[in-house]
């Protein structure tokens, strides 16, 4: 579990991307930086283009996002999943 | 069987593209679109693909859009940077998949560099192409008539030094040469996959250092609630579902390139053709050869199509003809007889060259009969 920019703590957070290729860059990365996450659709809530991927990681969130963009892979925006299951945008 | 025509298309295959195919046959639905396990095998077998392209042409997977073979992606490439009229300079060894979408969009051609093997010539025409101050440039790394390679760096630094936007055509570099996409600055780079890639026909490679327009519309899997297309690569080229059989095989085929490398493979295409220009001046046949030569060698000896009929009623495989390139028929000065080509893959070796030159030595006998 991971605090991050606001209160709130989170289970596990969400990297949305514009596409499945981005989002299989974003899980190459992470796994090249050793950094455990899973590639998957996003939930409804998150997929405000229509359709979507996303990758989740439990931990090191913000190394994560420092190294996609520094790959210049760029998330579209960070959710994170709180206990009860719920998504809210988190600020990195 | 002896099959010397992979210049139009590889026959001979690496086992594990076979296999790769019927693989995904088996266990691969569509990529992008869902999120159970075939839907998602499709997607990783589909970003294999980009990576081992992105890593043989150096350049990032995301900007490698799959095309059903080299010409789609020079459409695709043209249209996005010549418009009607438009003055475009072009390498005198050119290709109809070239020329073809040119003169379909009114553009004003400047052919550049037409003596074959001549890279001071092919350079100084360029150059002086260049000056005209064309809209777009499209070069071919090798001739598909001839296997003369171009300077493809030195033109493309021209063209950078020019500030003109150009296309590369690496219908038959790709696998067979080093490509250094992303360090040659190219807009685009567009190639089959079924050559010397070895993946299956109907696919092809188009990278994208220019944002293209799309020909086709449709279902991308993203942003479905925009009526209008991606703004991003590779979606914004891919409608519609991906040939996964054919990319799973072209994933296969450039790893086998990756793990024995283009050199090896052009050095291996080389050898023979060096063998065959030997072997063809003892049996007194003319060829067209010369530094700077890839696998293909183009030769003439009397009627081109009866010669390539007779080859292949006896198991050797060979084009003859125009190869459609009668622009470089033209600067060659065989408009009008056409060649017969000899074209070497990746299993390129001496008893190919031996079998074809036994058959032609008995041609020529029955000639002189």
């Amino acid at each position: 579990m991971e605090h991050m920019g606001a209160e709130k703590e989170f289970v596990e957070y969400c990297l949305t991307f514009r596409s499945v290729t981005y989002a299989q860059r974003a899980k190459r990365l992470l796994d090249g930086a050793g950094i455990d996450s899973y590639l998957h659709r996003s939930p409804s809530a998150l997929a405000d283009g229509g359709c979507g991927y996303c990758v989740s990681l439990r931990k090191n969130v913000r190394a994560g996002v420092q190294a996609l963009k520094a790959e210049g892979v760029s998330v579209s925006r960070v959710f994170g999943k709180t206990a009860a299951g719920e998504y809210q945008e988190a600020a990195l | 069987m002896i099959y010397l025509d992979a210049g139009a298309t590889s026959f001979w295959k690496p086992e594990a593209v076979r296999r790769a195919v019927s693989q995904a046959l088996r266990t691969c639905a569509n990529p992008g679109r869902s999120g159970h396990k075939p839907a998602m095998m499709a997607a990783e077998t589909v970003f294999a693909c980009r990576e081992a392209a992105g890593k043989l042409f150096h350049f990032p997977p995301e900007r490698v859009v799959f095309t059903k073979n080299c010409t789609e992606g020079l459409n695709a490439a043209i249209r996005a940077l010549v418009s009607p009229g438009d003055r475009v300079a072009i390498s005198g060894f050119e290709h109809n998949a070239v020329t073809r979408p040119l003169r379909a969009l009114g553009a004003e051609v400047i052919p550049a560099g037409r003596r074959l093997f001549d890279w001071n010539d092919t350079l100084e025409a360029w150059e002086r192409a260049l000056i005209q101050k064309p809209k777009a440039a499209v070069f071919t790394c090798v001739s598909n008539v001839f296997g003369y390679i171009l300077p493809i760096s030195e033109m493309a630094e021209l063209c950078r030094l020019h500030q003109v936007p150009f296309i590369l055509d690496a219908a038959q570099g790709a696998g067979t040469m080093p490509l250094d996409a992303a360090g040659l600055g190219a807009d685009f780079v567009a190639m089959p996959g079924h050559k010397g890639l070895l993946g299956p026909q109907g696919t092809g490679l188009l990278l994208c250092g220019s944002m293209p327009e799309p020909f086709l519309y449709g279902g991308t899997g993203s942003l479905s609630r925009s009526q209008n297309m991606p703004d991003f690569l590779p979606d914004r080229m891919e409608a519609g579902t991906l040939n996964v059989p054919g990319i799973a095989g072209l994933n296969a085929g450039l790893r086998y390139v990756l793990s024995v490398g283009p050199e090896k493979i052009a050095a291996r295409e080389s050898r023979e053709v060096r063998r065959t220009v030997k072997g063809l001046a003892a049996l007194k046949i003319d060829c067209f050869h010369g530094e700077h030569q890839a696998g293909v060698l183009s030769f003439r000896e009397g009627d081109c199509e009866a010669l390539a009929d007779w080859l292949g009623k006896r198991g050797i495989c060979l084009r003859a003809g125009l190869h459609c390139a009668p622009l470089a028929h033209e600067s060659a000065g065989t408009l009008e007889t056409g060649t017969v080509r000899v074209s070497y893959g990746a299993n390129a070796g001496p008893e190919q060259t031996q079998g074809l030159l036994g058959a032609l030595a008995q041609w020529k006998s029955q000639v002189r009969l």
